[in-house]
């Protein structure tokens, strides 16, 4: 049979402004929205997905998650871990799979942190960062809003940790297997029937060909009115990775904006520390009402749409800010472990990470703005009004200061083929629901 | 649930117990030198997988390796429902070692068949070396937020070389000695330099709540893990000197030895942090316990402290080290003071070619009453 892997959707992005926590902040601080909130307009509505459930699968939480998280936003009596054994046979070197999947925890290593990220896109997360302070930028601590921020996360883990010893040069994977990923999709799908409802699934992961062991589970979710959001994936020209590319998930690329890294009113304006919040007292660039399109560029690596593959919408998925705490460890083998050429991990630090991956939780966080607004809403009609409602980005190119690839003036080209239905647009998706 | 899982547990430890009674229905064919003991359990998982967890001892007097379980599942009939089969946890089992393993019948309809199992084991020789040099520094075990039980702990390398693909094998035993989890990770990050020390965290997949002791044991692709039982080679260093000039040969003797006795044919490396040559730079312990070499200092343009290590290792023990440091003095300009007072002695005639000192001996000008010891320079 054969099997995917399914590996991590993840770009990691300059790691240069980390900021180890050095004290716990006080427990109520000021909320802040982020360049990523407001592009796509959530900062400007009323839902926050009370009563939404997203079973978010990825790498579970880390083990100090309430550093970051509100304790009662994560439904921690339903989190759930699927693993399948994969191991290297000692004798003939290949890969042997278990055939089952044995339960693991949700809380991962505190070298898991995708998932980590992944969440605190949704309900966003405490920030204190005293490192702000020694590059001219003292910030106090504060709540980085999330698009849902009152939604309920249950963390399902179905990607481990494995090291298989001959492959992938030794390095320390994260990914899951088809049936430790259908597994978290049948589990959070019977949480649905049991009453935790409405639910979303939302997977940042993706392999590169389709099972019918994932669509299958899909279908069932689908079946019983569970909204399934996936990643586009990271691969660029080379097409969508699955289950993002079937037609019947909706699925979600990565886009950026034109003035990450400016500085208001400078020139020339590149850099600026607090570029990504949203802040009169910190002198941001606040993006206009509507969104200009103009301002939206498509990343290199969001994976563009082919025969046979649906590419649903946009959402931010460059130099989106969270919680990353300690190493790159569990990035996917071609990452080369670029975060360790900019610092020295250390636990609780905030990072910039990008990649179709951090798209996902904007798209599945939006879903749960229009769920709890009409939670009878089916797939069909929550990815029909998404797209209806999406921000048109036409094809194009645009010349941004980057870090990553070029640590300067880059420029990026999309054709039709990257754009979906454009950038999904909170306010205008939330205000098409039918009541 | 957690009532059906103990009953099953129970269910399950009372046909451990019925192995011995009636052999023809839980047979273990034990093969070569591997074999495995009535510590094994099977229960139902809290999937519905029907698992056994045991282990295997090494009873002979060669390392095995690719030791490989074969269950055979039986439904209430004696009617075989199904075989599996899977490694064991470690790769190499040295002579007197044990390893747990593992087998889950993947299939949830003939796993709520299972009425008992039978339990064979194959091995083959390792001719190759697994030196035990790793060690299990510390390690604690608590449960996480989720309920399950976890491992963290340091693996120490006390080779002289890379430890690659370190492996931690973790067997956890109930009040009755029976194992009731086993579990294995690799340390983060898998590949350990020599005397360092890296970190581990295990989780076992299933509970084992009635669990009162664990074991833990290492391996990686070049080394074992220290027994417990091994003991620390004592390593004594000794320099003929602790000051030497810069290119000047300084003697080396490494004395290896266990408690009073001499360690014979101990591997011995001689290393230095700031350069110099051994020869030899490393060795075996002759019978006395002893090894010797000689240091040739490096040239240094002011004075250095050199540190001098001799790690020393051999089968069954661990590895021992000891440390001296000694001083390299710089080439220094002439010392007319001293040229002009040898001159006027009429011992030496002194040549000064291309910044170094060249020293001369002049038979018929030596003071007769001189010895050779005070034209050592």
């Amino acid at each position: 049979m054969k099997r995917t892997i399914l590996a991590l959707l993840a770009i990691t992005f300059a790691t240069i402004l980390i900021a180890p926590t050095i004290a716990r902040p006080p427990m109520v601080l000021p909320r802040k929205n982020t360049w990523d909130s407001d592009i796509i307009n959530s900062d400007s509505i009323d839902y926050t997905g009370k009563n939404v459930y997203v079973a978010v699968l990825d790498t579970g939480l880390v083990p100090n998650w309430r550093d970051y998280f509100p304790g009662d936003r994560i439904a921690t009596h339903l989190g759930k871990g699927f693993q399948e054994p994969v191991h290297v046979d000692p004798q003939t070197g290949e890969l042997v799979y278990g055939g089952f999947v044995t339960q693991t925890s949700w809380v991962g290593s505190t070298l898991s942190t995708h998932g980590t990220h992944v969440i605190s896109t949704i309900i966003g997360y405490n920030y204190y960062a005293p490192s702000d302070a020694l590059g001219g930028y003292p910030l106090p601590p504060l709540f980085v809003k999330g698009i849902a921020p009152d939604v309920t996360i249950i963390p399902v883990k179905v990607l481990s940790n494995y090291i298989l010893p001959g492959y992938y040069e030794g390095k320390e994977l994260v990914f899951g297997t088809d049936n430790a990923v259908a597994a978290g999709i049948y589990y959070a799908t019977e949480l649905k029937m049991e009453g935790y409802s409405p639910m979303i699934i939302s997977m940042s992961l993706g392999g590169p060909e389709p099972t019918q062991v994932i669509e299958d589970s899909i279908d069932y979710a689908i079946a019983h009115g569970v909204i399934v959001v996936a990643a586009a994936g990271n691969e660029g020209t080379a097409g969508m990775d699955w289950p993002g590319a079937y037609p019947q998930v909706i699925s979600a690329g990565a886009n950026g904006w034109r003035y990450e890294w400016y500085k208001p009113a400078a020139a020339p304006p590149p850099r600026y520390r607090l570029w990504w919040l949203q802040d009169n007292t910190y002198g941001y660039r606040d993006i206009p009402e509507p969104t200009p399109p103009e301002d939206v560029y498509i990343t290199d690596f969001s994976a563009r749409e082919k025969a046979g593959q649906q590419l649903d919408v946009l959402a931010p998925g460059s130099w989106v800010r969270g919680p990353f705490p300690d190493d790159y460890s569990h990035l996917p083998w071609w990452s080369e472990g670029m975060g360790w050429y900019f610092s020295t991990p250390g636990l609780t630090n905030f990072y910039y990470v990008g990649g179709t991956s951090m798209a996902t939780p904007h798209v599945s966080a939006v879903a749960a703005l229009m769920l709890e607004k009409n939670p009878t809403l089916n797939q069909a009609q929550v990815e029909s009004i998404i797209k209806a409602t999406a921000l048109p980005i036409p094809p194009g190119s645009m010349t941004v200061w980057d870090l990553v690839p070029t640590q300067g003036w880059y420029t990026y080209s999309w054709g039709s083929d990257a754009t979906g239905a454009g950038l999904i647009q909170a306010d205008a998706a939330v205000a098409a629901v039918p009541l | 649930m957690k009532e059906i899982f103990k009953r099953k547990v129970l269910f399950a430890i009372l046909f451990s117990v019925l192995i011995f009674l009636r052999p023809s229905l839980e047979k273990i064919v034990a093969s070569g030198q591997a074999t495995i003991p009535p510590t094994h359990l099977g229960f139902v998982d809290k999937l519905g997988y029907y698992r056994v967890v045991g282990e295997v001892v090494n009873i002979g007097d060669k390392n095995i390796r690719y030791v490989k379980v074969n269950a055979t599942f039986y439904n209430i009939g004696n009617t075989v429902i199904a075989n599996r089969s899977s490694y064991a946890m470690l790769d190499v089992l040295l002579p007197g070692r044990k390893t747990p393993f593992e087998i889950v019948l993947g299939n949830k309809t003939a796993s709520a068949l299972v009425d008992h199992y039978s339990l064979s084991v194959s091995s083959e020789e390792y001719q190759g070396e697994k030196p035990p040099s790793l060690q299990i520094m510390q390690s604690t075990t608590f449960i996480d937020e989720a309920g399950f039980q976890k491992v963290n702990g340091t693996v120490k390398n006390l080779a002289m070389s890379n430890a690659t693909y370190v492996k931690v094998v973790a067997t956890f035993y109930n009040p009755q000695g029976k194992i009731v989890g086993a579990t294995y990770g690799y340390t983060k990050p898998p590949t350990i330099m020599p005397s360092h020390t890296e970190l581990f965290e295990l989780e076992l997949g299933e509970k084992a709540d009635n669990f009162s002791i664990y074991g833990l044991a290492a391996e990686s692709m070049e080394y074992a893990a220290v027994s417990p039982a091994a003991t620390t080679v004592t390593v004594s260093l000794t320099l003929n000197t602790k000051t030497v000039n810069s290119g000047a040969n300084v003697s080396l003797q490494v004395h290896v030895g266990n408690g009073t006795l001499p360690v014979k044919d101990a591997a011995v490396q001689l290393e230095s942090d700031k350069g110099g040559v051994f020869n030899p730079q490393s060795g075996y312990t002759n019978s006395n316990g002893n090894f010797t070499a000689t240091f040739t200092a490096p040239t240094v343009t002011q004075q250095t402290l050199i540190t001098i290590t001799a790690n020393a290792t051999k089968t069954g023990f661990i590895v021992g080290q000891s440390q001296k440091q000694i001083t390299v003095n710089p080439i220094s300009p002439p010392d007319l003071t001293r040229w002009t007072n040898f001159a006027a002695a009429g011992a030496l005639a002194i040549a000064i070619i291309g910044g170094g000192i060249i020293i001369t001996r002049r038979k018929r000008h030596r003071p007769k009453k001189r010895t050779k010891s005070h034209f050592q320079s």
